[in-house]
């Protein structure tokens, strides 16, 4: 699976982070290779992301329609041409994951995934037939990550996770929450097991996470993943109308999808975030918004006011 | 409570237009010519039903029966169940709808007595199901490939069977035709605002309006209204 890009691109960061000096910093960021979106390490595994992933919420739920599979496996190829890695989906998804798993196949790209389920059954004794039946629909051996959707009977489901990583069912285990719900359970999840991700909304209007769940992380080497960047569409969507203010361009952002990845990759903890799209020029350009430079404290802080007075 | 408020109309959905109106356009082609003759079909049974014949009736009621079975099979269960997996818990329902319908297609007796608002309101809803339904395509962005007609989609089948039922059938039978139609308007109502389409509305409110019929609003007069 994603074996042999992280190891690639960890030999490749490990070289570059030594070099520029990079080690020193309390959060390291590289990029994994020159062309390539930046990449964070995982505290908890030997694991190097690119920081930006993809959802597939919504919009790789299209059924049997050959055009609209061909099309999402167009937006996966573009992915993986501009090095992205991780790809997000649940059995919640309705016909997603088939969707991703036919993309793999087509695009033979079985190594270049980072693959991201989801655990999402009341039924804890269900919880590893479902990632079984799962993988089946990926048309991969086993997922790299598996996570606990929305804190779904997590309790017995965390059982089961940690037992399929000590068996090396899964490499990386976490849990999963949106809209900024439940942060006080998350929070002691976090706190009490061993998990090596939690996913959870965050953006420049979604700043909830920054008060304890970011820090957290940062504090207990939990890798972060971003949902909703975007508001599942409706943020960039109200921002279409608005100029790109000028300074946009201090950070290189070209558009305001890229302003708020730049803000979001910004924060320390934050791993990676996973905007999903059908678009094979948003997929590029959110692709690209993994770069440096990010904004400094001061930009996020107007990058946020500018965005939430809009 | 909050958590509740925090979500969208179409968080709800699993799907968005593109992919659900994509699916309507390829079952449409799959079924084609059926999708031109639904609305001739549809002033066929307004015809029967204007009749007032127990012969009449009973066809109206066995075409609502056998096409609630057509419908689940051919659409919800081999197209949209792929994007949509709640529809799994309706899937049963529907299927005792249609041989609910059937058999009182094959038992009901002639009408001996009717509310006049019951059935003006019935006869207005297999019209609206069956000839205005489809017409929705005009007031959001799809093609007219993309219009759900009766005879292939649920939405405008169920406010039609609603119209079926009003004006065919009477006390406990109607009471039992009604509630699977009416849930179906409700829910399918809503899937289409979450699918920001109007005629959502419509069928929200043409949901509402077969309760009002149902209603013992005005007094029952003997023979046909
Ligand atoms: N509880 C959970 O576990 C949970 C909850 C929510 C989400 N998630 C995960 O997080 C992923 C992301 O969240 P989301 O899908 O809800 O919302 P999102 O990524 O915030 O927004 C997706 C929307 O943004 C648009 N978009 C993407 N790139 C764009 C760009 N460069 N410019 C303009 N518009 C752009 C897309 O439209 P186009 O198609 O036109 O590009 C799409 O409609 C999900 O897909 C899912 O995998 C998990």
């Amino acid at each position: 699976m994603a074996d042999q890009w992280s190891l690639q691109r960890r030999r490749l960061l490990q070289g570059l982070a030594a070099g520029a000096g990079l080690s020193a910093l309390p959060f390291s960021l590289a990029r994994a290779q020159d062309s390539g979106p930046l990449t964070r390490p995982l505290p908890t595994a030997d694991i190097t992301l690119p920081t930006v992933g993809l959802g597939t919420w919504i919009t790789f739920n299209v059924g049997n329609n050959q055009r609209l599979l061909d099309n999402c496996a167009d937006v996966m190829a573009a992915f993986f041409e501009g090095g992205g890695a991780m790809i997000d989906s649940s059995p919640m998804y309705g016909s997603s994951q088939n969707t991703v798993g036919y993309g793999l196949d087509k695009l033979n790209a079985r190594e270049q995934v980072f693959s991201a389920d989801k655990i999402w059954t009341r039924d804890a004794d269900q919880g590893r037939q479902q990632s079984r039946e799962s993988a089946e629909l990926w048309q991969v051996d086993r997922f790299d990550l598996l996570q606990v959707h929305n804190l779904v009977s997590w309790r017995a489901h965390m059982d089961t996770l940690r037992a399929m990583r000590d068996d090396g069912a899964v490499r990386t285990i976490g849990i999963t929450t949106s809209h900024g719900r439940r942060h006080r359970e998350v929070e002691r999840i976090m706190d009490s097991e061993p998990i090596d991700f939690v996913q959870l909304t965050y953006n420049p209007v979604d700043r909830e996470a920054e008060d304890r769940l970011l820090p957290l992380a940062r504090e207990k080497g939990i890798g972060v993943i971003v949902n909703r960047p975007f508001r599942r569409g409706a943020l960039t969507e109200r921002l279409a109308s608005e100029p790109l203010p000028d300074w946009a361009g201090e950070v290189g952002a070209e558009s305001w999808a890229q302003l708020i990845l730049k803000f979001i990759l910004s924060h320390p903890a934050v791993t990676c975030a996973i905007p999903a799209t059908t678009r094979v020029d948003h997929v590029r350009e959110n692709l690209a918004a993994a770069s440096q430079p990010l904004p400094d404290q001061a930009l996020r802080a107007r990058i946020a006011d500018t965005i939430r007075a809009l | 409570m909050d958590a509740l408020l925090s979500y969208h109309p179409r968080d709800f959905l699993l799907f968005s237009p593109r992919v659900y109106w994509a699916l309507v356009t390829g079952n449409n082609e799959s079924w084609w010519p059926l999708a031109i003759l639904a609305p001739l079909a549809g002033v066929l049974v307004v015809w029967l039903i204007a009749r007032r014949g127990s012969q009449g009736r009973r066809l109206a009621l066995a075409s609502a029966g056998a096409l609630w079975w057509f419908v689940t099979w051919s659409f919800l269960w081999q197209q949209y169940r792929a994007i949509n997996w709640a529809v799994d818990w309706a899937i049963p329902a529907l299927v005792i709808l249609g041989a609910l319908l059937l058999v009182f297609a094959m038992t009901t007796g002639p009408v001996t007595a009717c509310r006049p608002h019951r059935y003006r309101i019935g006869l207005m809803l297999v019209i609206w199901g069956t000839l205005i339904h489809p017409l929705g395509f005009l007031l959001d962005d799809r093609r007219m490939q993309a219009a759900d007609t009766w005879l292939l989609f649920p939405d405008p089948l169920a406010l039609t069977t609603l119209g079926i039922a009003l004006t065919t059938l009477a006390g406990w039978r109607l009471a039992l035709a009604l509630p699977v139609p009416l849930l179906w308007s409700m829910t399918g109502g809503a899937t289409l605002l979450g699918l920001e389409s109007p005629i959502g509305w419509a069928m929200l409110i043409a949901a509402g309006i077969a309760v009002a019929g149902w209603l013992p609003l005005t007094q029952s007069q003997r023979g046909t209204c």
